[in-house]
């Protein structure tokens, strides 16, 4: 349970952000030098805040109205730096002992991450990804109330994320303490959050479940920020389980409910994913002329042209021999409806 | 370009000693007297005068390793003889112009009388023509066997005169022409008697570039009235 | 070649002065440093400029403020004498002096850059992780500006070792007193007494390789 309303005036950066989740893991997504490690170090208490709250398991660190301000010392948080910050002079056992309640807890830590070969070792003898353990076994060794996480896989090989994904839940699990990470990459964003909290230029523009969040983003930028591609511009004209649009050809095109009145400006999102196999209720049947194909080992992607724009759709490999999509040719897709979110213009 | 050239010429001009120009190394003890007179000198003779002040030491040494001086005044006649004896001045040029005397002071307001209540006195080394001039006389004087243990001492007369302005020195013997210039903070005790030491005497001599400025500059010294002298704490050697 | 009772005691007395300068320079100097590389404060930038201030001045400018300052009639030196009957002017503490203010920027400096060097965020990971200030410095900024520290200390050892012109000015020159081995090679200049100078020389020049040895290893040793 973390509880974050804070505003802070730097030389040429202006950081006002809030939110509060109860989700086991939150992750703060957005592009790089928009604010993220900035607000984890007021949680951490490593930045004073102008005026605002910081609330972490009912426990105030921060309150500006209140007078509130615990040192860094007492807020009892696991900070796991980008290039994790290991004690150079000091081995793996020595970094996990620094913080540490008793020899014990550090013994099971050093079991639980696997990393009890390592003890001995220096820092600078092992790889990114057992760095990663040690410094995630030195945070979890002070019986931490939260782990701020930032940025934690940036430096790792795609194989060893996954790898470090599943232990970063099961130390969720098993520690039971609330994560809080930095990240501006989709895979971890959807793999790990349960809780998303989206900020721009310093400011928090938009939280919310993963789901809710990609299907509604609350403008464009937020919308390429989660991975949306191609937009449609349209007029809304129905509103009920789903939403009818008014396309620029003046063409009719069913889309995901939302909140949304007749006559509303709004784009519509393309998603990749939005083919759908066979033409039902919720799909909508649309005729476009293809640009390009480009087979990959997953996916393949076909760039076609709809209301002259080009949009991006994804469709399994395995799948592609069922469909004839010829370069230049006209074919019919078809678009699920509930991969069609509309967004506010 | 030109102008880093103009700049490097310009930086050059004053020691490349041209015609009618005279350049005097001179022992910095007599740096006042001796800008004036070579004021009143360039205005007599229109001939532009340049300076160079350091200790007599110094300026011998630099002689013999070639640095460009016309007419150099020691405080001393040992260097005037050591650069002689290297041929390195006109013999006949090398005349005693001026003598001082040696003077005991202490700080303004002491309350000492004498030197023997002075717990620190401060003197010049024996390096120093100051300091060997000092010792000689208090050896003469008797006072050196009783004034040993209570001396500290100076590499020149600025120093000295700082110990003893600043009150770390109860008093201090230096030269009466030294003793002019800081008389607002400093009281004189004592003359040390003329024949307690050998005469202290400053030497003019010419090292045989621009001779005849050279000349012409000492006879302007011989001529100078006396007060002139006495201005400066000298007297005039006639 | 005899060393003389002179050179004996010139030897010593620097040993003796540029050690305590040494371990003075170190005990008030990294406080200090500390101070200048983590902490804000008002006139930090002048206490900065201030302790440069012997840096740039020529020695014999720093021992004439010294002797204002610390002399029988100076701001300090009288108030000193008066309360405790104590004096640095012709005696081997002035040496004491004018080695520690030479030798004192030289430490802070180096200290300082080293302290700054070291990552700023090992230092906040320590905090987040329950220690305080004082144990953080202990255990992790000291361990690793160590080095630098320690080269930072024999630098201004040599410094306090060679120190001359606010020596000559604060203490004197004066024979089995206050002349360390930079004074007893001047006098032996002065005298003509080359094999003394020569041999003082010798060991000064041998000392200072030894210590440039010694900050070479220390600076360009195993980084951890």
């Amino acid at each position: 349970m973390i509880e974050v309303k804070v505003e802070k005036r730097l030389k040429d950066f202006k950081l006002k952000v809030s939110f509060s989740s109860r989700a086991p893991i939150t992750a703060f997504f957005a592009p790089s030098g928009s604010g993220k490690s900035l607000t984890l170090q007021t949680i951490a208490g490593l930045i004073k805040p102008d005026k605002g709250r910081v609330e972490v398991n009912g426990k105030p660190f921060f309150d500006s109205e209140r007078g509130i301000d615990l040192p860094p010392q007492k807020r009892k948080v696991g900070y796991l730096f980008q290039d994790y910050a290991l004690f150079p002079h000091m081995t793996v056992f020595e970094n996990v002992a620094y913080g540490a309640r008793s020899r014990d807890k550090v013994y099971e830590l050093l079991k639980t991450l696997k990393i009890e070969k390592l003890k001995d070792k220096y820092p600078s003898q092992i790889s990114g990804g057992q760095k990663q353990r040690v410094a995630l076994a030195r945070a979890l060794a002070t019986e931490p109330e939260i782990l701020l996480l930032d940025e934690p896989f940036s430096a790792l090989d795609r194989s060893l994320k996954e790898e470090l994904y599943g232990e970063i839940r099961e130390v969720q699990e098993k520690f039971k303490v609330p994560v809080v990470l930095v990240t501006h990459d989709h895979e971890e964003l959807f793999e790990l959050a349960g809780w998303i909290v989206i900020l721009e230029e310093g400011r928090s523009v938009q939280e919310g479940r993963p789901q809710e969040l990609f299907f509604n983003p609350s403008s464009l930028k937020t919308a390429k920020l989660l991975g949306h591609r191609s937009f449609i511009e349209a007029t809304v004209v129905e509103v009920g389980k789903s939403s009818l649009v008014k396309l620029p050809s003046g063409k009719l095109l069913r889309c995901r409910k939302g909140e949304f009145r007749p006559g509303d400006r709004v784009f519509v999102s393309i998603l990749p994913n939005s083919l759908s196999l066979s033409l039902t209720d919720e799909v909508n049947r649309v005729k476009m002329v293809v640009r390009r194909v480009k087979k990959g080992m997953e996916i393949d992607k076909i760039f076609a042209l709809f209301e002259g724009k080009e949009v991006e759709l994804h469709l399994p490999s395995s799948l592609s021999p069922n469909f004839l999509f010829q370069e230049g040719r006209e074919s019919t897709f078809y678009l699920s409806v509930e991969h069609l979110p509309l967004i506010r213009r | 370009m030109r102008l880093l050239v103009l700049i490097i010429t310009f930086l050059l001009l004053p020691s490349l000693a041209s015609a009618g120009e005279i350049l005097i190394s001179s022992a910095a003890g007599m740096m006042e007297f001796i800008k004036e007179v070579g004021k009143e000198f360039e205005r007599r003779t229109g001939k532009e005068v340049v300076f160079n002040f350091s200790s007599s030491g110094k300026i011998a040494k630099q002689i013999e390793a070639g640095a460009p001086t016309d007419l150099f005044i020691s405080a001393s006649k040992f260097w005037i003889d050591y650069l002689k004896r290297r041929g390195l001045i006109e013999k006949e040029t090398a005349i005693p112009f001026a003598s001082t005397e040696l003077v005991v002071v202490a700080p303004k307001g002491s309350k000492l009388n004498s030197l023997l209540e002075a717990e620190t006195v401060a003197v010049g080394n024996k390096f120093a023509p100051v300091g060997a001039y000092a010792l000689e006389s208090l050896k003469r004087l008797g006072l050196y066997e009783k004034l040993k243990s209570r001396l500290i001492y100076a590499p020149n007369v600025r120093q000295i005169t700082l110990w003893v302005m600043s009150g770390n020195a109860d008093a201090g013997i230096i030269y009466y022409s030294d003793f002019v210039k800081y008389r607002k903070k400093l009281k004189p005790l004592k003359v040390l008697p003329e024949n307690s030491h050998s005469p202290i005497e400053f030497f003019a001599a010419c090292t045989g570039s621009s001779l005849k400025e050279c000349r012409e500059f000492e006879e302007f010294l011989k001529e100078l009235p006396d007060e002139v002298y006495e201005k400066y704490g000298f007297k005039k050697v006639k | 070649m005899s060393l003389s009772p002179e050179v004996l005691f010139s030897i010593k007395l620097s040993l003796k002065v540029s050690l305590l300068a040494t371990l003075l320079i170190f005990l008030t100097g990294l406080p200090l440093a500390y101070l200048l590389a983590y902490r804000e404060f008002k006139l930090k930038n002048f206490l900065d400029a201030l302790i440069t201030l012997p840096l740039v001045f020529p020695p014999v400018v720093t021992g004439y403020i010294l002797l204002l300052i610390f002399g029988k009639k100076g701001l300090l030196g009288e108030l000193l004498f008066k309360l405790f009957g104590f004096t640095v002017v012709f005696n081997w503490k002035g040496a004491l002096l004018a080695s520690f203010v030479a030798a004192f920027p030289i430490f802070v400096k180096g200290a300082r850059a080293s302290l700054e060097a070291v990552d700023r965020r090992l230092i906040e990971v320590s905090y987040t992780l329950g220690k305080g200030r004082i144990e953080t410095f202990f255990r992790i900024t000291f361990p690793l500006a160590k080095q630098g520290i320690t080269a930072s200390l024999i630098l201004s050892f040599a410094r306090a070792l060679g120190e001359f012109g606010a020596t000559l000015m604060v203490a004197g020159n004066i024979p089995m007193r206050t002349n360390t081995i930079p004074l007893e090679i001047y006098s032996a200049i002065s005298e003509g007494d080359f094999g003394k100078a020569n041999l003082l020389t010798a060991l000064t020049a041998l000392f200072s390789v030894a210590v440039i040895y010694a900050v070479n290893r220390l600076s360009g040793g195993r980084k951890v």
